[in-house]
Order: C-alpha cells, then sequence, then structure tokens
C-alpha cells in the first residue's frame, strides 16, 4: 500500500471519527423538542473539531514518514490522476449538499441547521473524496 | 487511467525477468513513480502515460511496442 493510499484511509478513518461524533450530537438537537443552541455557541465546537483534525492528521504523517521515509515521496501521475477523478465525483456531493443548504435557506429554516447543512456537505464531500479515492487504488 | 482492466496489454513482467529478475521497485526508482504503480501497470490495471512507457521501454532497452500493445 503506498503512502498516499494510507494517508487517503487515515483521512478517511479520521474524518468520520471526528465529525461522526460531532454530527451525532448534532443530530440529537434535531430529534429534541428543545429549540437548537445559538449559532454562535456553536463556532468554539467547530473550531475544535478542525483543529483536532489538522493534529490528527499531522500526527499521522509524522508517524508514517518516520517509519517509512522513503514511501513519503511526492505523487506520482497515477496518484495524481485517482486525486483528479475522485475530486470531480466528490464534486457531484458538494454540489448536491449547496442545493440542499440553499432549499433550506429559502425555506426560512434556522442559521443553526443551514450552518450546519453546509458543514456536514464539506464533510460528506471529502468523506466521497476519499472513498473515490481508496476505490480507485483498489481497482485501478 | 480508467476504471478496471485497461485495454493497453504489457510485457513488463517478462521483461523484469529478462533484466535480471528487476523487482519492482527497481523499476519504480528507475521510471520514477511508486511500486504500486508498477505493480498496477503489470496487473493491467493503470494505463501509464505516453512519457512513462516510453521510459519503462528505455529501462528495458526495447522499443515501446514490445513492451506496450493495444489489445482489440
Amino acid at each position: 500500500m503506498s503512502f498516499h493510499e494510507k494517508t487517503n484511509l487515515a483521512m478517511l478513518v479520521i474524518l468520520a471519527i471526528v465529525f461522526g461524533g460531532y454530527f451525532y450530537t448534532v443530530a440529537g438537537h434535531l430529534i429534541s423538542d428543545a429549540p437548537p443552541p445559538a449559532l454562535d455557541a456553536v463556532w468554539g465546537s467547530l473550531l475544535r473539531m478542525v483543529l483536532l483534525l489538522v493534529a490528527l492528521m499531522v500526527a499521522f504523517h509524522i508517524t508514517a514518514t518516520v517509519f517509512a521515509p522513503k514511501d513519503s515521496e511526492q505523487p506520482d501521475e497515477r496518484d495524481r490522476s485517482i486525486e483528479i477523478r475522485a475530486e470531480a465525483r466528490s464534486g457531484v456531493v458538494l454540489g448536491i449538499g449547496i442545493v440542499w443548504a440553499l432549499i433550506l435557506l429559502f425555506a426560512d429554516i434556522e442559521p443553526y441547521w443551514i450552518a450546519h447543512a453546509l458543514m456536514f456537505t464539506l464533510v460528506a464531500s471529502e468523506i466521497a473524496k476519499s472513498v473515490m479515492r481508496a476505490i480507485a487504488y483498489r481497482v485501478g | 487511467m480508467g476504471k478496471g482492466k485497461t485495454r493497453i496489454a504489457n510485457t513488463i513482467r517478462e521483461q523484469r525477468f529478462h533484466a535480471g529478475e528487476m523487482t519492482q521497485a527497481e523499476l519504480a526508482d528507475a521510471v520514477g513513480v511508486t511500486r504500486q504503480t508498477v505493480i498496477a501497470m503489470e496487473q493491467g490495471r493503470y494505463s501509464p502515460s505516453l512519457e512513462v512507457a516510453f521510459r519503462v521501454a528505455r529501462v528495458f532497452g526495447k522499443p515501446l511496442e514490445e513492451v506496450f500493445s493495444y489489445e482489440d
């Protein structure tokens, strides 16, 4: 398994764990009768999520580079081709999510849900991109 | 570069054998790609660019058409 493939799988797992936990909490607000928290109160936890994500990815990169320094080379043409295809296909998820957020906006939904719809869209498109990459590395 | 098996066949495995059982890692270093890319090419899961194809052929000292061919 190449360095870039390992990095991709690590990204997928980290995204799923970090944001899976976050959106689980958000889903709790969706099913409860209480009104959602104010949007201002959300920035702190979103910032923590992003910092945690970056810290985990940096930690993974450092560990992987220390244990296999030769593998951590520049991506070659196959890596770049896989990246371009994954990027193009995950763009569909991003597009659908943005339309969904716009519909919520025009339906006068609370900003809390619109912000989370956009956040969810970004995370879902990143996860879709990682899944596309993982499939491409295995299948061709 | 598409998905699944490509229609570009190659004799890389055979050429490596004739080159003193050159390893995939040695070929990858000589061509400037990762070992996984060499594996994918050998298994017919990846069609290299023309430039990489020429570099592979040059490593074996063979013309391009002896290493790569297009299947009908």
